[in-house]
């Protein structure tokens, strides 16, 4: 099967973003990284933005998606994406400016709460609209797992990349990164889950699965959740920028791989279209 | 509820593709793109047993349909009055999940209108019972039927009743979906292949 890149991009980069903000919103629980929030959820907020954008390339006919909006009430896995999308686009946009407003401490702290929550379950609902009957090779909730941990795990170090720029102090981001360690076994479980059911599916596409899924995605994103918490020596910016990368090359390998391994239960157009026969020769 | 849809009788198929070209032209289909083909089963055995059969593939109207399911805009619907599972192009976004969804993967993308299109029983024919589909109409071997399963008097019910039920079989189902077109193929035509390895 073809690779949706716009469906790619899109999940990969609205998932860092709002993993990003249920990051702030864990920081504000923590009461951790104080400097580092604002410019967070900002960054967050661009990720979801550059997704939303990717995500309307996809449709061939987006003058007409008023009545995806009418629709919403339907509950599809596009439907609830959409929902999401914009919830936790407002609520990062209600936090950004109550983090600027003087007395509004705790109300920027319920947003960001809210935020953490509605942003986990997006991370998950991204991969759960691919959850299909007719495509063997997604019909698992390992695939919606892998989807929850990819994102999470990227933006864990978008938030540990910001808060090493900041300079928050050392004790500070040794907690966050002890989250980002979480996250990043989470990441690397699910995907050796999903890698483990789909990894001889046909048409697996080899880079993706190897390079993207396993080197990326399980093997660098653990090491560099062990140097988020400051288990190997290196300086928190690197561990931040290296580990974004690695979490988003791996995401990106998920994704692409299941993309190309998502043959249709029966394709009889195509079939039709290419051999013609089924079972003769 | 009404459960319309077509029985092909495989024992009639010449394999011909009059039913493809007639439903091109009925629904003005573009260039490339089907709601309708007709794969070759087979052969399959060794001399001198062997075997082969046409299997003409369309949307199976399933009565459980994902298309209908992950549809964002509500352009894939099931009609309130005919039952049948249709298409709102008015309301499509292009998404292409229905295609996605569909496990049969007999959806069409119209690229020139920008969203999916699939087979309708030829619907502005038949809503009102006053005709048949273009592709039951035109069959030279007579091998196609339209009608509601649940009608005993219906052309699909009444062929069906033909036969024995080791003769009638329904595409592989991967959970639930049900599609409700039948396929009659005796065994002493050829074997029922289940097409899912």
């Amino acid at each position: 099967m073809d690779i949706q890149w716009s469906l790619v991009v899109f999940s990969l980069m609205a998932g860092c973003g709002a993993a990003g903000f249920a990051f702030v919103g864990l920081s504000e629980l923590l009461g951790i990284c104080r400097n580092s929030r604002f410019v967070a959820a900002l960054a967050s907020l661009a990720f979801l933005a550059v997704g939303g954008i990717a995500s309307v390339t996809h449709l061939a006919s987006p003058n007409k998606v008023m009545y995806a909006i009418q629709h919403a009430g339907s509950f599809s896995g596009i439907s609830v994406e959409l929902m999401l999308l914009s919830l936790v686009g407002v609520l990062m946009i209600v936090y950004l400016i109550l983090a600027k407003r003087e007395n509004a401490a705790k109300a920027a702290k319920v947003v960001a709460v809210i935020g953490l929550v509605v942003g986990l379950v997006m991370c998950y609902a991204l991969g759960n609209s691919y959850q299909l009957l007719s495509r063997p090779a997604w019909n698992t909730v390992l695939l919606p797992l892998s989807y929850f941990g990819t994102s999470l795990a990227a933006g864990g170090f978008l938030f540990l990349s910001v808060a090493a720029f900041k300079k928050e102090e050392t004790d500070q981001v040794k907690k966050i990164g002890l989250w980002v360690l979480v996250a990043a076994v989470i990441c690397a479980v699910a995907l050796i889950g999903y890698a483990a059911f789909a990894g001889s599916a046909s048409g697996a596409n080899v880079l993706a699965f190897w390079g993207g899924m396993v080197a990326c995605g399980i093997v660098l994103t653990l090491v560099l959740g062990c140097g988020a918490w400051g288990k190997i020596k290196m300086p928190s910016t690197t561990v931040g920028i290296a580990g974004l990368a690695a979490t988003l090359l791996g995401g990106l390998g998920l994704r692409a791989f299941m993309w190309a391994a998502g043959a249709g239960f029966l394709s009889l157009f195509s079939t039709a279209a290419g051999v013609r026969v089924l079972f003769g020769l | 509820m009404a459960r319309r849809c077509l029985v092909i009788n495989l024992d009639r198929c010449s394999g011909c593709d009059s039913c493809v070209v007639a439903c091109k032209f009925e629904n003005e289909i573009g260039l490339g793109e089907y709601w309708n083909r007709v794969i070759a089963v087979g052969p399959t055995g060794t001399y001198p047993n062997i075997e082969k059969y046409w299997l003409p593939v369309f949307c199976q109207q399933c009565e459980n349909p994902q298309c209908v399911d992950v549809c964002p805009t509500g352009a894939s619907y099931r009609d309130a009055t005919t039952n049948v599972v249709l298409i709102n192009k008015e309301k499509c976004i292009g998404c292409h999940y229905c295609i996605y969804a569909c496990p049969f993967g007999v959806r069409d993308f119209n690229k020139e209108q920008g969203c999916a299109e699939k087979c309708t029983l030829c619907s502005q024919l038949t809503a009102d019972g006053s005709d048949v589909p273009v592709c039951v109409h035109n069959c030279p071997c007579g091998g196609r039927f339209f009608g509601d399963l649940d009608d005993p008097e219906s052309d699909a019910s009444k062929e069906l009743a033909k036969y024995d039920a080791d003769c009638i079989h329904t595409l592989p189902d991967p959970g639930g979906v049900h599609p409700t077109t039948r396929y009659i193929l005796s065994p002493s035509v050829a074997s029922w292949k289940e097409l899912v390895i």
